[in-house]
């Protein structure tokens, strides 16, 4: 089953916030990359429906966004994630199961399932106004799971958690992508490259580019250069070229900058990053 | 179908678990239980001094209602009822302070009182057994005036006049304080039925939204339409129960505190100019009717709004100021209809006076009382309201 975008726009007023985005996703993990406002959460709302589009279509196995067996096949984590806080966190999976379609026996079948592998069945019982950050992102991303669906559409989801959460969490949807389509959106460049086997890069709602890292990387080969240089220098620098890494040291302060050419005498080229190609696309500069 | 209702069982879990639901129905059970105390606090003062409590007041004319309870309101009774009253002092600077109206006048009160609508005193302190018989005719000449007087249509008129002459005469003589002062406070009641559904029914959809479940909720499969219907039905009937358990409280009280019987009195010895031959216990049920499907279709416009507005806050002062609008200022009479129209407005139907006056609603082929009207009108429009809301809830964005 694809997920396939044709020419997806959303305009709001003169604001344009999807500008004619179009993507076709197969089963696999993609990492959606972008900055502030450039409208990733808008992008997601629409692929799951809650969001319609100004023009433009969105089907996933030929199912139309607005259709019953599209949102059957769906399961979403927003960036906001909201909850009822009187509920235990087995009311709220067996509500959202309920919602879902899920069978009474199945429910409480994957209910139980989806505590343990995100690591809150000795909570299942707690009301969700008791749990930390961490753990309301974790029955997110339970309620998500629910009913297995083929299209997960994960918004922000390793927000809040700890490092060793954010690792067991990176394993799973590397599992689940291997057999169907998870977009996830994330500022955590590091969760993309470790799990995102297609990249795409979004801002101001233009989908710049996609592919895998390699391909992507392409835009900043020969522009990612590091040096050290004594302070008042690494200082001007950071104000003329977006800077990855500032880092002081004894001898000077060690930079890794973005630039299309060797910005100091001598700097030495480096491998790019995701982290490079975030900066040198979102024109971020650091280090002030 | 299963899922459907597993999907009601947890909107009730949400409104029931919401501390604001609770505080809500305890508000309105008190104030509800207060109104009916209330006419019972306090007392009466003659010239500075301490008479009685009003309750006290109010077991002793029962008590006297109850001698009198039961017998025909004819010659014999309008006689003697006259009698009592010639008996105060016609110079007495207050006839409550003297001891002939306390001790001979009182018990007739509500009988004198109501003759003084169709005898003029000098009548009432020269009352014969023939004038007394005059009684109903009188009574008859003023309603068919008001009648003929009244801007409506023929039909309307002649209505009135049909309905009127079915009343049952000689009416029985009852107390009628309980029912009165129910009926009047049941006004009260439904407000605060439908304060209370306000309340709880308004984070129902819009909850979701301020709450940040919306994308959730809208994103799974049955998140639309069977969501939509489910919180609509969990709604509709935690204000019937709303409604049920704060009538039924005040009802309770009153019945506890004026007694359980005289149902059977007519509805004119309550208020002699209304036209439909109804007991006080009909009238009772007939109004009870007509709130609770006032407030079922103030309910459907709570959750309508819920349904359109992004916060919970935002709708119950839509819906405060939707109620207490149209209670506090009347259209005139001339022209009768945008009153009649005027009348279908929730909170309006809750008042006893619109219930049984001032006129039915002509309709194509037919006259229909208001307390037909009015429960008719109310759960059609509720049910409208409903699909409006759940076409509301189904197209809304979640921006």
């Amino acid at each position: 089953m694809e997920l396939v975008l044709d020419r997806v726009t959303k305009q709001y007023g003169a604001k344009l916030a999807c500008d004619r985005v179009s993507a076709r996703m197969g089963p696999g993990v993609y990492g959606l990359l972008g900055a502030n406002g450039a409208g990733k959460t808008t992008l997601m709302r629409m692929i799951c429906g809650v969001l319609r589009p100004t023009s433009g279509s969105i089907r996933f196995g030929g199912m139309e966004v607005d259709s019953e067996a599209y949102r059957a096949s769906l399961g979403y984590l927003p960036q906001e994630f909201g909850y009822y806080p009187e509920f235990t966190a087995q009311d709220f999976l067996l509500y959202l199961a309920a919602l879902k379609g899920l069978p009474r026996q199945q429910a409480g079948l994957q209910t139980e399932e989806l505590l343990e592998l995100v690591g809150l069945a000795p909570q299942r019982r707690k009301k969700i106004r008791t749990f930390s950050g961490g753990m309301r992102r974790r029955l997110g991303i339970a309620q998500a799971l629910l009913g297995s669906p083929q299209l997960l559409v994960l918004d922000e989801p390793t927000a809040g958690l700890d490092p060793s959460e954010r690792v067991r969490f990176r394993n799973l949807i590397a599992r689940l992508g291997e057999t169907r389509t998870v977009l996830l959106s994330t500022h955590i460049v590091s969760d993309v490259e470790h799990i995102a086997g297609t990249i795409l890069l979004l801002k101001d709602g233009v989908l710049l580019q996609s592919g895998n890292r390699r391909q992507v990387l392409e835009t900043v080969a020969g522009k990612v250069w590091t040096c050290t240089v004594p302070a008042a220098q690494a200082e001007e620098l950071c104000a003329r070229y977006p800077a990855a890494d500032v880092h002081p040291e004894a001898g000077g302060t060690t930079l890794r900058l973005i630039a299309p050419e060797a910005p100091c005498a001598g700097a030495r080229p480096a491998e790019p990053n995701l982290e490079d190609l975030y900066l040198s696309v979102f024109q971020e500069v650091s280090g002030k | 179908m299963r899922q459907f209702w597993t999907i009601v069982g947890f909107e009730y879990r949400k409104i029931l678990r919401r501390r604001s639901t609770w505080i809500a129905l305890a508000a309105v059970l008190i104030f509800a239980l207060l109104n009916s105390q209330l006419y019972l606090m306090g007392g009466s003062y003659i010239n500075g001094e301490y008479l009685e409590s009003n309750r006290q007041a109010m077991e002793k004319d029962r008590g006297y209602a109850l001698a009198l309870s039961g017998r025909p309101m004819d010659g014999e009774l309008l006689t003697e009822a006259a009698r009592a009253y010639q008996a105060i002092p016609q110079d007495a600077e207050l006839y409550q302070a003297t001891q002939e109206y306390q001790q001979t006048a009182r018990p007739y009160e509500p009988i004198w009182l109501m003759m003084s609508n169709f005898y003029t005193e000098e009548e009432v302190l020269a009352m014969t057994p023939d004038l007394a018989a005059e009684f109903y005719a009188r009574r008859s000449a003023l309603v068919a005036k008001d009648i003929a007087e009244m801007s409506a249509g023929d039909a309307t008129k002649a209505a009135l006049l049909a309905w009127d002459a079915q009343i049952k005469t000689p009416w029985t003589y009852r107390s009628t304080a309980g029912y009165e002062t129910f009926l009047t406070a049941l006004e009260f009641v439904g407000f605060l039925a439908a304060f209370a559904g306000a309340v709880c029914l308004a984070p129902l959809f819009a909850g979701e939204c301020s709450r940040g479940t919306d994308p959730i909720l809208r994103s799974a499969r049955h998140g639309r339409g069977l969501l939509a219907w489910a919180k609509l039905l969990a709604g509709t009937t935690v204000q019937l129960a709303l409604f049920g358990l704060t009538a039924g409280a005040s009802w309770l009280s009153f019945l506890l505190s004026y007694g359980f019987d005289n149902g059977d009195a007519p509805l004119q010895m309550m208020a002699w100019r209304y036209n439909y031959p109804l007991t006080l216990l009909q009238c009772t049920l007939l109004c009870v009717l007509c709130v609770m499907a006032a407030s079922l279709m103030q309910a459907a416009l709570t959750m309508l709004l819920s349904a359109r507005l992004k916060t919970p806050f935002a709708v119950v002062i839509v819906v405060t100021v939707l109620m207490l609008a149209p209670m506090m200022f009347d259209l005139p009479k001339r022209p009768l209809w945008p009153l009649l129209l005027y009348n279908l407005l929730p909170v309006r139907m809750m008042k006893f006076s619109n219930i049984f006056s001032p006129a039915p609603y002509e309709l194509p082929g037919a006259v229909v009382p208001q307390y037909v009207v009015f429960p008719a009108f109310a759960l059609l429009a509720a049910l409208a309201l409903v699909f409006l809301a759940a076409r509301c809830y189904r197209r809304r964005q979640v921006a």
